[in-house]
């Protein structure tokens, strides 16, 4: 069961870079990659850095705080013992990146869940911040 | 699960650490392990503690563990929790959570405390002991202008160095006639002393503190000579304590440490303590070797063959206080009947050299400065080697490359600080086939600590590897290509851009690491005039803004020599209170940092200062740094306001290899610090003195005279030949201070100072070419370089 949503155009995203959206209120990051578009969860987590501002080569990305590198395939961090990034199915349709974010409308039940929970309580309060 | 062996680990210090992992690697399958632990933070490597205050490592590298490290390794890590029952009888404990946990297996490896002395006024708020990574977060959230520091031991002098790079004053009260008295004889003690001093430590020897005085808060330090010292803080380090409850309490014997035998057995069957908790034959211990040692025996003894046995800490010290090396083995002394000592000392240097001999054997070491023939010495004290064979290691003319490392036996312990012996980096250099050194590193974790061990650990492995390969320092790792490989390939073929070198040579396309070292040669090989891709850039230059620890960014305008006016105060004020800023901060640059932007701000921020950016997030030319010269000063003899704010524009906007300092003093009091900067200019009766290559952050290094000249048209010349000069030669990330002494002075000043040559010239043109192709970042504000370039988000759904 897939639940693709349209959530920016392709070239919102410039070529090797990403850039962050928000679905159901969780911060997903898009990233523009040779190998094509790929959408995991923007909070870093070893400290939380926003990995749609790291650096891009092939398919992983590099967090701007301390470096941890992700790769945008599996969500796995390649260089620490931290637990995997939530990763999700993305596709190009007539210059829009679509996202299957199904699992963020779901109640959460594994950990990994329960981590974008949180997440996405940290998220709420920032956004209350700029308000 | 229920055959399995239930083993109860108590304590997640370095001992516990280091006991969880040897018991997952001897048996992971045949045990599950319970590990309480009483910090809120998971295990990490306390002999690091003083680098982590001196801001050197965050909490990360000190080694935490995470939840999920635990959980997959089928610990049951109880974090947090103060173990405060034990049922001998029943074979159960119970924690602060209230859960009694049954073993098979109970370990102690709670470590030890301060032990505080009963010092009136200890009490007070500002008191402090260093132990923990709480004291040391503590500590440094009080920043002290003053702080005393009771004790000239180890700790008390990593105390002292930690707060003293945190920039209070600091006085350590030693009670003893010299440093570190359990470690060092007089004369290194003394020697330690004034190397200290030097660092702006005041040290006080043979002082005894009668009381500490404040309404409620530390106000200073009465001694009982009857001497104040005011101080706004005050740390107690004058020892440890084992911490032997609750072990103590359920009849576990215990004097002042737990009391176990030489196969790590407590006075109660299937109970056992390792580490600093321990008392072994009335030794306590201290150190990191020696508790390692004890876990090895006590995993011999629960699941091995109860063959190994620990036989006392014999086991060097080996530390470096305050950046000085030192080095204490045996008896340091040598005060008893028949003891003679073979000595050489040069306190010029802050070098000394020890052996005390006791019928013809060595007993003990003490080596301070120079710690190059330690790993010999220590090795000696151990196997009571005639006094003969190292008599040369002490007093003659040591050339260090010559000593080789066949010497050592393979028990011998090559890294003290992880107890790591050559033995141990021979077997695995050669069961892996290891070719460099970094890999020695990270395989045996011999030399990741302190890493005075490593050229030690370059010669066992030139000895015992089949082949031996140089870590090379590679601009891009992943294709092993050094800075000059790139540069070449980006002139022969004329590349204007990274996704171009990608395409040539493959660098930059594996990982991202060097893509912005990539950019500044394929920048500065274009003079400016290359193809521009911000995706190789880091964030902090495709916003331009320094990425803080929440995400928000800094901003640093440019305020020229650091001269500012009341207009553009304003503006930094507005700017401030309008973004919301978390901070706003005086840099020790003479500037002005708003610190918490959010990136979608930074344009209108920008737009509402209207001045230039500061490059302060960046590998870029920094600023100026002067004093108010002959303007204002009654000393001033040059015009160092006026150089430096020329020398500023003339710079500005220049990026290069590491990032560029610059100072200009009027007078040789050198207020603005010109000797450790980058470049310097100091004025002088008739003229100007130009420094290159000296640093003042975390590396201290005295800039080198690179020629004295007459007018200020000389001084720019020959500071911008020199600019362009290290932007042409320089390795990405390598600062002056390292590419000055690896270029040679001598040659430096052929290439910049040889005006007939017409080279300087033409490196002077280099870089008014390379200038006139850049502008200010921050204009972007008005035209943005890349679609959605300070956006907070692009979609919402």
């Amino acid at each position: 069961m897939s639940n693709f949503v349209e959530v920016c155009a392709e070239d919102d995203v410039p070529y090797l870079e990403g850039r962050r959206v928000v679905i159901n209120g969780f911060y997903v990051g898009i990233f523009n990659t040779e190998e094509g578009f790929y959408a995991i969860s923007e909070v870093c987590p070893h400290m939380g850095g926003p990995l749609a501002d790291g650096d891009i080569a092939a398919t992983t990305v590099s967090c701007p705080l301390h470096a941890r590198k992700i790769e945008l395939k599996t969500g796995e961090v390649q260089n620490d013992d931290l637990s995997r990034v939530l990763t999700f199915p993305v596709k190009v349709e007539e210059g829009k990146v679509l996202v299957d974010a199904e699992i963020l409308y779901t109640q959460p039940e594994t950990e990994e869940e329960q981590e974008e929970e949180e997440d996405q309580e940290a998220g709420d309060e920032e956004e209350e911040a700029v308000a | 699960m229920g055959d399995k062996l239930k083993i109860v680990v108590v304590g997640n210090g370095n001992a516990g650490a280091a006991l969880v992992d040897s018991l997952l690697a001897k048996d992971s399958d045949g045990i599950e392990i319970t590990l309480y632990g009483d910090e809120e933070v998971g295990t990490y490597d306390r002999i690091r503690l003083s680098e982590y205050m001196a801001g050197a490592v965050d909490l990360d590298e000190l080694g935490m563990r995470s939840d999920d490290w635990y959980e997959e390794r089928n610990v049951t890590f109880r974090r947090g929790v103060h173990l405060e029952e034990v049922d001998t009888k029943e074979q159960k404990v119970k924690g602060t959570d209230e859960e009694w946990v049954e073993y098979d297996r109970l370990i102690f490896a709670t470590g030890s405390s301060s032990a505080v002395p009963p010092i009136e006024g200890s009490d007070k708020e500002g008191v402090f002991v260093f132990r923990t990574v709480r004291d040391v977060e503590d500590m440094l959230e009080a920043s002290p202008e003053k702080a005393v520091v009771i004790g000239g031991g180890l700790l008390g002098l990593e105390a002292a160095y930690g707060l003293m790079q945190h920039d209070s004053e600091v006085t350590v009260l030693h009670r003893s006639e010299h440093l570190m008295n359990q470690q060092l004889d007089p004369p290194a003690g003394r020697m330690l002393r004034r190397e200290m001093e030097k660092m702006g430590v005041e040290v006080r020897v043979e002082a005894d503190t009668d009381e500490i005085l404040g309404n409620g808060k530390v106000e200073g330090v009465r001694l009982e000579s009857g001497e104040y010292l005011t101080a706004d803080m005050v740390v107690i380090c004058t020892g440890i304590r084992p911490n032997s409850q609750p072990a103590g309490h359920a009849g576990i014997r215990a004097n002042q440490g737990i009391l176990v035998n030489e196969h790590m057995e407590t006075s109660c069957p299937n109970v056992y303590a390792v580490g600093e908790c321990t008392e072994f034959n009335g030794q306590l211990i201290g150190l990191v070797a020696p508790a390692l040692e004890q876990v090895r025996v006590v995993v011999d003894t629960i699941l091995g063959e109860r063959e190994a046995t620990y036989k006392g800490s014999g086991a060097a010290t080996s530390l470096k206080v305050m950046g000085v090396d030192l080095l204490s083995a045996g008896d340091a002394y040598g005060q008893d009947e028949g003891c003679e000592a073979i000595v050489s000392a040069n306190p010029l240097e802050g070098v000394y050299r020890k052996a005390v001999v006791k019928d013809g054997k060595v007993i003990g070491t003490v080596l301070l400065g120079d710690v190059s023939v330690g790993p010999q010495l220590s090795e000696a004290v151990k196997q009571g080697m005639d006094a003969e064979e190292i008599a040369d290691l002490v007093v003659g003319d040591v050339d260090t490359s010559q000593i080789g490392s066949e010497s050592l036996s393979d028990e011998a312990q090559v890294c003290d600080c992880n107890g790591i012996s050559k033995g141990q980096i021979v077997a695995t250099i050669q069961d892996l086939g290891l070719k460099k050194v970094s890999e020695v590193v990270q395989e045996t974790s011999a030399g990741n600590s302190c890493g005075s061990c490593k050229p030690l650990v370059g010669q066992i492995l030139e000895e015992s590897a089949d082949e031996v390969e140089e870590d090379k320092n590679y601009v891009c790792k992943c294709m092993e290509l050094m800075a000059d490989d790139v540069r070449e390939i980006v002139s022969e073929r004329g590349l204007k851009s990274v996704s171009e070198v990608g395409e040539a040579c493959g660098a930059g396309k594996i990982c991202p690491d060097c893509k912005p070292a990539l950019t500044y040669i394929v920048a500065s090989q274009n003079a400016n005039l290359h193809k521009e891709e911000r995706h190789a850039r880091s964030i902090n230059d495709r916003v331009h803004g320094n990425i803080q620890n929440d995400g928000t960014f800094s901003i640093v305008p440019r305020s020229y020599g650091g001269v500012t006016s009341p207009d553009q105060l304003r503006k930094v004020a507005d700017v401030a209170e309008k973004y919301n800023a978390r901070m706003i901060k005086i840099t020790g640059s003479q500037r002005l940092d708003i610190l918490g932007v959010k990136k979608e701000d930074l344009p209108k921020a920008w737009e509402d200062l209207d001045m230039p950016s500061g490059f302060a997030y960046t590998k870029a030319f920094r600023q100026v740094k002067t004093c108010v010269g002959t303007d204002f000063c009654r000393y001033g003899v040059g015009d160092s306001t006026n150089l430096g704010i020329d020398m500023e524009k003339a710079f500005e906007n220049l990026y290069t290899p590491a990032k560029v300092k610059m100072g200009c003093s009027g007078c040789p009091r050198n207020c603005a610090e010109a000797s450790v900067k980058d470049i310097g200019a100091i004025a002088i009766e008739g003229g100007w003195q130009i420094y290159v290559g000296g640093a003042a952050g975390m590396e201290v290094r005295k800039g080198d005279v690179i020629t004295t000249v007459e007018t200020k048209q000389e001084a720019e010349d020959v500071m911008t030949a020199f600019m362009q000069y290290y932007r042409e030669n320089g390795q990405p990330k390598e600062r002056t201070y390292d590419f000055v002494p690896r270029i040679g002075l001598d040659n430096i000043k052929a290439a910049v100072l040889d005006e007939e040559s017409g080279e300087p010239e033409r490196l002077r043109e280099r870089l008014r070419k390379a200038k006139e192709a850049t502008t200010d970042p921050w204009l972007e504000r008005r035209e943005n370089m890349t679609k959605n370039q300070f956006a907070r988000e692009v979609g919402r759904v």
